[in-house]
């Protein structure tokens, strides 16, 4: 009897002992390899940061994360995922089994923008990825899609095309609210929160695959924005009953009391939105007659205000929508910080009499501070 | 392996009078791998390389792979021609002086990859032109540079992968042209401080390399300047135009 329980803890002293080494031996066995990498980035592995670079391997819960750099990486079922700058992905799942039927992956897009392309198909089914983001889950058919997540966790989803600019295949997007199906390419769905259903799909115009391969996509086409306006609308419409009122509803707090009082010094270089960069408005031809007459408005302009030794004329501190720069005060001289195809960051000692004349897709204007007559910056940007 | 290590002190100074020597001509034809190169020169009118510079020049050919250069010149009018193929190289560059001119070109017979440039000119009126990459690839350069004083004229041109510019201009009337051109990233940070200032700073991204989605460009300016004229171009192509 005593043999037997000490055979019997023995043995499962032995099993417990093979579980841990089995389970160690997965955790360290590399499921993929950064193939390519520029910038800054890193993969936190085991609360380690290890920098990014080309032929680091990719293990078992990984999260990659990019800041200022991309990278590639490419999976043993030569899966690839492209990260663009700013992103964070955790590779939550990835099993390999002799029969691919029974191998998985699962990744999870927490912020920024991806690209993932499905492999051969010889190691994993494609049915047995998924793709999850903050809002939505992505299943595969064989296809090339990007991602982007903004910074509430919003998902736009783009199937891409393949090499004869035929769909990639087809991807299906869901969450609580509902489904959509992406069949052609460029089609488009947009998921905004994981109870709201994603928006009825789009197809994006005037878009081709180079495009896409320099720029990915950041903000919402137009017709992903009109679809979810249609959406807000749909909601808007709705039966209104009692069961419709949302007593948790409580808008005072969004009056900005502080509005009209200081507002150009609020704004600092950590209210740079790196994702807020319209990439499109080129690709979708608007407003070209505007943009020819930027120039004439920007002289027209009214001052736009003081801040400290700055006099702004032909553009507004924050955020400006037209040219994309991010202009604000930073140890008393004056930052133009413009990240679109390429980064132009200028900063400029305090007082400083600067002509700042912009050409690039998009944006045709000059943004003068204090008589303009001092320093004189001409800037050509061509893609 | 070949190595080599050559050291190289000449020190003509007249400390009685603070006249110093001139005219002492230095010239090298080196081809080996991990070559040490320590020059410090001080005194005016020397030359390292001879004193003409063209493509056709055999001004101080050197070849090699992973070489340290550590060249002092310190003095007026002093000259330093070169043409040198080096791959994995180290350069610590200093210049104390005025009206000195610097001139090279690398990797004009072969890759110029790793590259790390340390730079640190103090004078005036002085000529830098440095090329590389023009004629066969570079990948990989980070260049420190240093200037401290007035109407030096600088013209650096380089067609490289990976390219991390720090440049740090302290002076009046400065004219500084720089080109970066074909690389997969660039990335430029410049720092000026001075009035009367001329600069131009090219960054065409050009070619990405197989299966790079995109050739990213960084130029960032902190400027400190009156009657400044500054030109930024920005293209995502290899076309200069």
């Amino acid at each position: 009897m005593t043999m037997q329980l000490f055979k019997s803890i023995r043995k499962t002293q032995i099993t417990i002992l093979s579980i841990v080494l089995l389970s160690v031996s997965v955790h360290a066995d590399t499921i993929g390899d950064i193939v390519e990498s520029t910038g800054v980035g890193a993969i936190f592995r085991s609360n380690e940061e290890i920098p990014s670079s080309t032929n680091l391997g990719i293990n078992l819960y990984d999260e990659a994360q990019t800041q200022n750099g991309r990278m590639l990486i490419e999976f043993l079922d030569e899966e690839e995922l492209a990260l663009t700058e700013h992103t964070i992905v955790y590779i939550d799942e990835a099993y390999y089994d002799p029969d691919p039927s029974k191998s998985k992956m699962a990744i999870r897009m927490a912020r920024g923008t991806a690209r993932f392309a499905s492999g051969a198909g010889n190691k994993i089914k494609k049915r047995n990825i998924s793709v999850t983001t903050p809002t939505a889950q992505i299943a595969i058919n064989g296809t090339d899609f990007t991602t982007t997540i903004d910074e509430l966790g919003r998902s736009l989803v783009v199937l891409l095309p393949d090499a004869f600019g035929d769909a990639s295949g087809e991807i299906v997007v869901s969450n609580e609210g509902g489904q959509v199906t992406l069949t052609e390419a460029y089609s488009a769905t947009m998921v905004s929160s994981l109870a709201t259903p994603p928006t009825p799909t789009v197809t994006i115009q005037n878009v081709t695959p180079s495009m896409i391969d320099n720029m990915f996509i950041v903000n919402p086409p137009k017709e992903v924005s009109d679809a979810i306006q249609e959406q807000a609308q749909d909601d808007l419409d709705q039966d209104q009953g009692l069961l419709d009122v949302d007593f948790l509803e409580f808008n005072d707090l969004e009056q900005d009391a502080l509005e009209d009082t200081g507002r150009d010094l609020e704004y600092s270089a950590l209210d740079v939105d790196f994702l807020d960069v319209d990439f499109l408005v080129d690709l979708l031809d608007v407003v070209e007659e505007l943009i020819k007459t930027t120039k004439q408005l920007a002289d027209q302009q009214e001052t736009s205000g003081g801040s400290g030794e700055f006099v702004i004329k032909g553009a507004n501190f924050g955020k400006n929508d037209n040219s994309q720069y991010n202009i604000f005060i930073e140890d008393g001289g004056i930052v133009f910080y413009r990240d679109v195809n390429g980064v132009i960051s200028l900063k400029f000692a305090a007082g400083a009499n600067i002509t700042l004349d912009t050409i690039v897709d998009g944006y045709e204007g000059i943004i003068t501070t204090n008589s303009g007559d001092s320093i004189d910056v001409r800037i050509r940007q061509v893609n | 392996m070949l190595k080599y290590l050559l050291g190289l002190s000449m020190l003509f100074s007249s400390f009685m009078f603070a006249q110093a020597s001139d005219d002492n001509e230095i010239n090298i034809s080196q081809t080996g791998d991990t070559l040490t190169l320590y020059i410090d020169q001080v005194g005016y009118g020397n030359k390292i390389g001879l004193n003409d510079f063209s493509s056709s020049s055999s001004a101080m050919p050197i070849t090699g792979t992973s070489l340290t250069f550590d060249i002092d010149q310190i003095g007026n009018s002093n000259l330093l021609y070169g043409t040198l193929t080096a791959n994995s190289s180290t350069y610590n560059m200093l210049f104390t002086g005025d009206s000195n001119v610097w001139d090279w070109l690398i990797g004009d017979t072969g890759s110029s990859d790793s590259s790390a440039f340390d730079v640190d000119i103090t004078g005036s009126s002085n000529t830098m032109d440095l090329d590389q990459g023009s004629l066969f690839q570079a990948e990989r350069l980070d260049f420190d540079l240093t200037v401290i004083g007035d109407s030096n004229v600088f013209d650096v041109d380089v067609e490289a992968d990976d390219v991390i510019w720090n440049f740090d201009i302290t002076g009046g009337s400065n004219n500084i042209n720089t080109l970066q051109k074909d690389g997969a990233y660039q990335e430029i940070n410049f720092t000026l401080s001075g009035d009367s200032a001329d600069v131009d700073i090219n960054q065409l991204s050009g070619t990405c390399p197989t299966n790079v989605s995109s050739c990213k460009g960084i130029i960032t300016l902190d400027v400190t300047s009156d009657n400044a004229t500054i030109q930024i171009n920005q293209k995502d192509s290899n076309n200069d135009s």
